[in-house]
């Protein structure tokens, strides 16, 4: 025994310097996070002249929804769709095979009709089997597909995009009425923006109706609630602060805003990934740079989408193991960027810092608890190292989450009721007690997943959300819900 | 093991502050969070005391005294955003109105020029053009030469959108500034002065001192504008334009308003390099082209770029009607569904129908 506590004291040591360093990182982003909202705040009020003058001139959007066994929501997900407020656009759904009826749910909800549509682009993608137009709603198109996937579905759809801009969502995904037009300000502030991500909140506890959400209030469950946190923390302080450092790796795609042009030059979505929306970007910047093309991709705050998030932890784990296969494939695909300086701030920060944090962290943070718990019970863990470990895995944590809460009351508020910030608070308490040491083990199974190459994505039990006319929400479903960091 | 024990207080030392960073930035916010909702109550408080008085000065039926003897001094760049709000609602004698209420607190939102934060200097430009234009004109154009992007736009969109010709002129002079937003939208925002301002718009399309990107918002904004006069100085400019994008607005703008003895320019430009001018040839040609000019248009069908090839079939069903179209479709042509597409958009139903149609 006594042979290993050296280097088990190295090991903890390491794992100290690990945190320390982790932890850096997350006070820099929060910090460049609080920047970015304060400065995204003033700009919003110094060009407060109402979105439809600052949008005049906006171009026109096809919004492309895959679809894969939504029958029970599909309508009404359209149906709000239908309902957005901007200018010019068009909701093409793409239904890649279902075979629980969505499509002629579809045609008998929207009065669609067999149409032809020009092809803008080659993508390769599974057969298309059919085109669609509803006589009801000119904006509405329908196409139908063999089935081949997430990614391939969205390629099936770029293949029939028109506009210059597509917005790529998740089937099971809630768009508020103004998102579009928030999210396109960026593509009209800098023509050289290709991407742009808004903002994703967590629907479960709210109130639904016609596919909008009425009122914001905070789930039931516990585990819904921690993910409350944790959406907060990646997306308010997580994707901020890297947009306001230049090096966003990831726009979600249950909501995106994408070049069309650029996208389909660097050739779609991948179909070998489960992680298309982190492989698309981290690409576009790959690409871009090697051409020496100027480019902007950015995250905007202030877009909303409402996505459901798993209340079993069965659901969560598969959910945060494909999440984990994901970003380690996205980076595999791309290692050569890492930590060269022909792609600028990309490959010199923010890929090791994804390598060696995002990728190989869960793994360093469970053999780390497991070092405390060895240390602990041998008697050999001084003072100082139970404190210095208890400050940077819990203590710290938690201060990051208090703070991402406190941006969001700084910032936007949705969360309106005493007790539901009284709620939140607890949840930024007690995520680091037990949540965040759960999900980093399942972050850690997803390393192992990704090494013996598994494929699935896995499905989501949904308890679906209530939508004054009737459920909306079904189990099964294969969208991607998002991913906070 | 002392070594291994003073790295590990260092790291712990480390560790500590960096927690009571946290912990500190964490109470900042809060402590905001509870600044803001305070004065967001009294705010709030505050409005619900202006709001009646305001719409009574509004209606005439008291002077502006019955108002600003509500307002606080320390409250004055509050009250004035509360003026804005109304300020894009109102019209006509209410409007003047508005203005007079919001002039003596003016001198004092002209001084946030000079703010260093460029949000805040933006937010005093729209204030000033939007309640005191006519006696701080001189400080919002003086605006559309800040450094920050920001505060220039701001300048700009208050500027076009007052509608003066007077006013947009200075914002053309500047539009080179503006490269990098969208041409869609810098366009936009010039289109909004109106038709007054097409002289100097055609002026700035013309001129060969003007860059790229003011000949090419000019252009898209006389195209919103559909002046007349842009067909012939987008022919003079079509000779001699370097710059694709310039090409193909000019283009865009024969596709508009161009005329007959334009006709000879476009057909030079269907066999372009660049997709994006051959595309807008191909519209202009549809407006402007005779019968032989259906063969030019046929032969853009089978351009390799879909764009080219779908504003060709749109141009084929201006100029031939159904049966170019029909004939594609009968034919079995490789762009057959472009045909389908356009007659479905014009209302044509093609045969046969009732299957799902394959991609073509």
């Amino acid at each position: 025994m006594g042979e290993l506590l050296g280097p088990l004291r190295v090991f903890n040591l390491l794992i100290i310097g690990y945190f320390v360093l982790l932890n850096g990182f997350y006070l820099g982003t929060t910090l460049a996070a609080f920047r970015g909202l304060r400065r995204y705040a003033r700009r919003a009020r110094a060009l407060d002249t109402g979105l439809d003058v600052w949008t005049a001139g906006a171009p026109p959007i096809t919004v492309i929804v895959p679809t894969y066994e939504e029958a029970a929501t599909c309508v009404a997900v359209a149906r709000a769709l239908l309902a957005l407020n901007y200018p010019r656009y068009e909701v093409l759904l793409v239904d890649d095979g279902s075979t629980d009826g969505t499509p002629q749910r579809l045609i008998e909800a929207f009065d669609l009709e067999p149409a032809a549509r020009a092809t803008t682009a080659d993508l390769p993608s599974a057969p298309v089997t059919g085109v669609y137009h509803s006589t009801a709603s000119q904006r509405l198109w329908l196409l139908t597909k063999e089935n081949g996937g997430k990614s391939d579905a969205l390629n099936a759809g770029l293949n029939y995009c028109q506009t210059p801009l597509f917005c790529g969502i998740d089937g099971d995904t809630l768009l508020e009425r103004d998102a579009l037009m928030r999210a396109v300000r960026p593509f009209l502030e800098d023509g050289s923006t290709v991407a742009a991500g808004g903002v994703v909140r967590v629907v479960n506890g709210c109130r639904v109706r016609d596919g909008i959400v009425e009122d914001v209030r905070l789930p039931r469950s516990w585990l819904a609630r921690l993910q409350v946190v944790e959406y907060l923390r990646g997306f308010l302080v997580g994707r901020i602060g890297w947009d306001s450092l230049g090096m966003l790796l990831i726009v979600s795609g249950a909501f995106g805003l994408f070049r069309r042009s650029a996208v389909v030059e660097v050739g779609g979505f991948a179909t070998t990934t489960v992680g298309e929306d982190m492989e698309l970007v981290v690409r576009l910047h790959r690409r871009l740079r090697e051409r020496g093309v100027l480019y902007r991709i950015t995250f905007v705050p202030d877009p909303v989408a409402w996505t459901e998030v798993p209340e079993d932890l069965g659901s969560l784990r598969r959910q945060r193991d494909r999440w984990q296969r994901g970003l380690m494939e996205s980076l595999w695909l791309h290692r050569r960027m890492f930590g060269r300086r022909r792609y600028g701030s990309i490959g010199l920060l923010a890929f090791p810092y994804f390598g060696l944090f995002e990728m190989l962290g869960p793994l360093l943070e469970t053999l780390g608890y497991v070092g405390f718990g060895i240390a602990l019970l041998a008697g050999t863990a001084s003072t100082a190292y139970v404190l210095a470990f208890l400050a940077l895995a819990i203590g710290f944590g938690t201060a990051l989450s208090v703070a991402a809460l406190a941006l969001e009351e700084l910032t936007f508020r949705r969360y309106g009721r005493g007790s539901d910030l009284g709620r939140l608070f607890a949840a930024a308490l007690l995520e680091n007690m037990g949540y965040r040491q759960l999900v980093t083990l399942y972050r850690a199974g997803g390393i192992v997943s990704a090494a013996r190459r598994v494929r699935s994505w896995g499905t989501q039990r949904r308890r679906g959300f209530a939508d004054e006319h009737g459920p909306v929400g079904t189990a099964g479903g294969a969208g991607a819900p998002a991913r906070p960091d | 093991m002392p070594g291994w024990d003073g790295l590990l207080v260092a790291v712990l030392a480390a560790a500590a502050l960096l927690f009571a960073l946290v912990a500190a930035f964490a109470i900042v916010l809060v402590a905001l969070r509870v600044e803001n909702a305070s004065r967001a109550r009294r705010w709030a408080a505050l409005e619900n005391a202006w709001r009646p008085p305001l719409l009574a000065v509004l209606r005439g039926a008291e002077p502006p005294h019955y108002l600003w003897r509500l307002v606080p001094r320390r409250d004055s760049l509050f009250f004035v955003r509360f003026l804005l709000r109304y300020a894009e609602r109102v019209k006509g004698a209410e409007r003047q109105r508005l203005v007079l209420l919001a002039r003596p607190y003016l001198p004092r939102i002209a001084e946030e020029l000079a703010a260093p934060q460029p949000e805040v200097r933006a937010l005093a430009v729209r204030a000033l053009s939007m309640l005191g234009l006519d006696r701080h004109a001189p400080e919002v154009i003086q605006a559309l030469d800040d450094p920050a992007p920001l505060v220039r736009v701001a300048a700009a969109m208050a500027l076009c959108h007052a509608g003066e010709p007077a006013f947009v002129v200075e914002v053309i002079r500047r539009a080179a500034s503006f490269e990098g937003w969208s041409v869609a939208f810098v366009s936009h925002m010039l289109a909004a002065g109106g038709a007054r301002s097409t002289g100097d718009l055609r002026a700035a399309l013309r001129s060969p001192r003007s860059e790229s990107f003011t000949a090419l918002v000019a252009a898209e904004a006389l195209l919103l504008l559909r002046d007349p006069g842009a067909a012939d100085v987008a022919a003079e400019v079509l000779p001699d334009a370097s710059d694709p994008e310039v090409e193909a607005a000019a283009l865009r703008v024969l596709a508009e308003v161009g005329r007959p003895p334009h006709l000879a320019l476009v057909r030079q430009r269907v066999a372009a390099s660049d997709h994006r001018v051959r595309a807008q040839a191909a519209a202009a040609l549809a407006r402007l082209g005779r019968e032989e000019d259906l063969l030019r248009l046929v032969s853009l069908v089978d351009d390799p770029s879909p764009w080219v090839a779908l504003h060709a079939v749109r141009g084929l069903h201006r100029t031939g009607g159904s049966l170019p179209l029909r004939a594609m479709i009968a034919a079995d042509h490789p762009r057959a569904t472009f045909a389908r597409q356009v007659l479905a958009a014009r209302g044509v139903r093609p045969r046969p129908a009732g299957r799902a149609i394959r991609d073509g």
